[in-house]
């Protein structure tokens, strides 16, 4: 085995000093608004804080290194506190190999060793060793990955040994990539907001403070001369939307563009993104859930996108097994890739006589609102009368659209906010059950179910027939097995 | 969900979370007391210092008279061989089905007012929730503590 400490990539040094500077964020500004009035800031200071971040780049470069050893990865670094990482290979159980920026301009990869437990950062990181080198990590690590508990699966270097012949292994190392044409429609047809609005807010800031103080007010003077209040509105609206939607086509291109998924094994590897290349893998066997999600477009157009839910240190991002799948083609999908899942007809539905107490409250919301405000602005509020029937339409939907289906060892749920999700489920994944609801409805024989999942949450599903979720209940239940 | 469960909250739990009620919003209500005498001696608005004092009165009444009694009654839990199951609420009922493999540890605490009575949480903590049973006798608590936790060190077959 090559135990002998390994050293990263000397581009670990500039990314140190990135970081550094990243971190001097505020001290730049100074310099970069004091830097006249101030030349010795740019001649002496400016040298220095480099010159001394680049000194620690270097002993910290010299002094980070990893060892690979028979069932576990050693990573030791620090200057001044030595940090000393014994990461069993064991407890890992995703391993991510991401290409930012930087790490692409030399080459090199970093990568994450995730573990269950970890705090917000993933517990073991390198940050900038080359492909080669993270190959033959993850190869040590298939290798040395010889759990018991997993002893029954068919593990990745089992299957190597046997690739050529039998037809199950076609399936068993399928790989699906996304077409151009398909990216397209994709990007066309999802919208991250948060994201758009705040690139807009941003650029409209950084407008009015880089353009020309009279070029921006006869700008503006403009637009309010020329355009009427009301038409200057919609106007408005409509460039900010159309604007938003070009961003998120153009950000959903550089986020999911190149997106390859690839099964080996029982190992699924995922890789995406143009500029800052992400590639996550992790065993089948850790998939805790899967949601497929339809937003508006996509359901009417027969698309989905198929997130999978894994332990992760990183929360924030949601491990997308297929960004822009064909619900025609989304059994075949799980099939290939996740065999212990299958997708599902749902047919039971909420009971129509749950609906009403499904939007009672909601409504009466509404009601109030547009009541107070008859109230207050008198005739010109008739219009917000249209919100009530709107509104009642919306969330009966939204009620009707509730499903729950059992077979075999899995639980599908149907909710919706503004997309429809469908959540799949295996029983021995969901942590805890929850049936509930007031006395009043539980005497009308009505009852609400959510289930606990781990690493993310699932919705739940609200006033069905007793009768419906008491059989999710006993399935889960395991009394009735001992009695 | 139909099955009767139990065990129940010890009695003195009804008396404890009464008192911590009252405690609580009595808090609430002399504060927004001390507000009215300072408003009046600064001449500040009066109003903010009314609907937190009429607020906080009917908290008080509603905690150390209703909703004591109500979550004692609606409480039940019991045990099983393979798992737990919990029935907790007030206005919402909720009944929680905890499998024993899926239970990672359980936690036992008291606080102080807990221990002048004797009392004692048990929390039964899985990778994805946590649950709690509260208002139990702390030497029954530690016995259902110790009891969960032999139950639940037992592997179940089909964990795959």
């Amino acid at each position: 085995m090559m135990n002998e400490p390994k050293r990263l990539h000397p581009a670990y040094i500039l990314l140190f000093v990135i970081q550094a500077i990243k971190g001097w964020f505020p001290a730049l500004i100074v310099l970069v608004v004091q830097g006249n009035k101030h030349p010795w800031l740019w001649t002496y200071a400016a040298p220095f804080l480099i010159g001394v971040n680049v000194c620690f780049g270097l002993v910290g470069w010299l002094r980070y290194s990893y060892t690979i050893e028979a069932e576990q990865i050693v990573i030791k670094k620090g200057v001044f506190f030595r940090d000393e990482k014994y990461i069993s290979f064991r407890r890992i159980h995703t391993v991510s190999i991401e290409e930012p920026l930087i790490q692409r301009l030399f080459r090199v990869v970093k990568v994450k060793l995730e573990t269950p437990g970890g705090g917000n950062e993933a517990d073991g990181v390198i940050p900038a060793i080359t492909r080669k080198e993270a190959e033959e990590l993850q190869a040590a690590l298939r290798k040395e990955k010889g759990s018991p508990s997993s002893a029954s699966e068919e593990d990745g270097t089992a299957e190597i040994k046997i690739l050529p012949e039998q037809t199950e292994n076609h399936r068993a190392g399928a790989r699906i990539s996304l077409g151009t044409k398909d990216l397209l429609i994709a990007a066309c047809t999802t919208t991250h907001l948060g994201i758009v609005i705040t690139a807009v807010a941003g650029m409209l800031s950084f407008a009015d403070d880089v353009l020309p103080e009279d070029v921006y007010k006869s700008m503006t003077s403009w637009i309010i001369h020329h355009l009427s209040g009301f038409t200057a509105i919609i106007l408005a609206i409509i460039a900010g939307s159309l604007l938003a939607w070009v961003l998120s086509i153009l950000f959903y291109i550089v986020k999911f563009g190149g997106y390859t998924v690839e099964k080996n094994g029982s190992q699924i590897s995922i890789s995406y993104g143009l500029l800052n290349k992400k590639q996550t893998a992790f065993h089948i066997h850790r998939v805790q859930a899967i949601c497929v999600k339809e937003g508006w477009l996509r359901q009417w157009l027969g698309y989905a996108e198929v997130e999978v839910y894994v332990i992760q240190s990183d929360k924030k991002e949601n491990v997308i097994l297929h960004p822009f799948v064909k619900k025609a083609e989304l059994a075949q999908l799980f099939e290939q890739f996740l065999p212990q899942y299958h997708e599902s007809k749902i047919s039971d539905r909420a009971p129509g006589r749950g609906a009403f107490y499904f939007i009672r409250w909601q409504l009466l919301a509404v009601c109030l609102v547009s009541g107070l405000l008859l109230l207050v602005f008198g005739k010109h509020a008739i219009l917000s009368l249209v919100l009530i029937p709107l509104d009642t339409v919306w969330f009966l939907f939204i009620y009707r659209t509730q499903g729950v289906m059992l077979s075999n060892e899995q639980l599908a749920i149907q909710t919706r906010d503004l997309a429809r999700k469908t959540y799949y489920v295996r029983r021995p994944h969901i942590q805890s059950m929850t049936l509930s609801a007031t006395a009043p409805i539980r005497r009308k024989g009505l009852l609400s179910l959510s289930i606990a999942v781990m690493g993310k949450s699932v919705s739940g599903i609200r006033l069905f027939e007793a009768s419906q979720l008491e059989a999710v209940w006993n399935w889960y239940s395991r009394r009735s097995s001992t009695m | 969900m139909v099955r009767n469960l139990a065990n129940r909250r010890h009695p003195d739990a009804v008396k404890l979370s009464r008192i911590s009620g009252a405690i609580f919003n009595g808090t609430g209500i002399i504060l927004s007391l001390l507000y009215l005498l300072i408003a009046k001696i600064f001449g500040f608005t009066y109003i903010p210092g009314w609907i937190a004092l009429a607020v906080f009165c009917m908290l008080f009444i509603l905690f150390t008279w209703l909703i004591p009694t109500l979550s004692y009654r609606r409480f039940a839990y019991e045990v099983f061989e393979q798992e737990i199951e919990i029935q907790s609420g007030i206005f919402f009922i909720h009944n929680v089905l905890v499998p024993m493999i899926r239970v990672q540890h359980v936690e036992m605490e008291s606080g102080p007012f807990m221990r002048k009575y004797g009392l004692a949480a048990v929390t039964v903590v899985t990778a994805a929730s946590r649950h709690k049973i509260s208002g139990l006798k702390s030497e029954d608590a530690r016995r259902l503590q110790s009891q969960i936790a032999i139950l639940a060190r037992v592997k179940d077959d089909d964990d795959e």
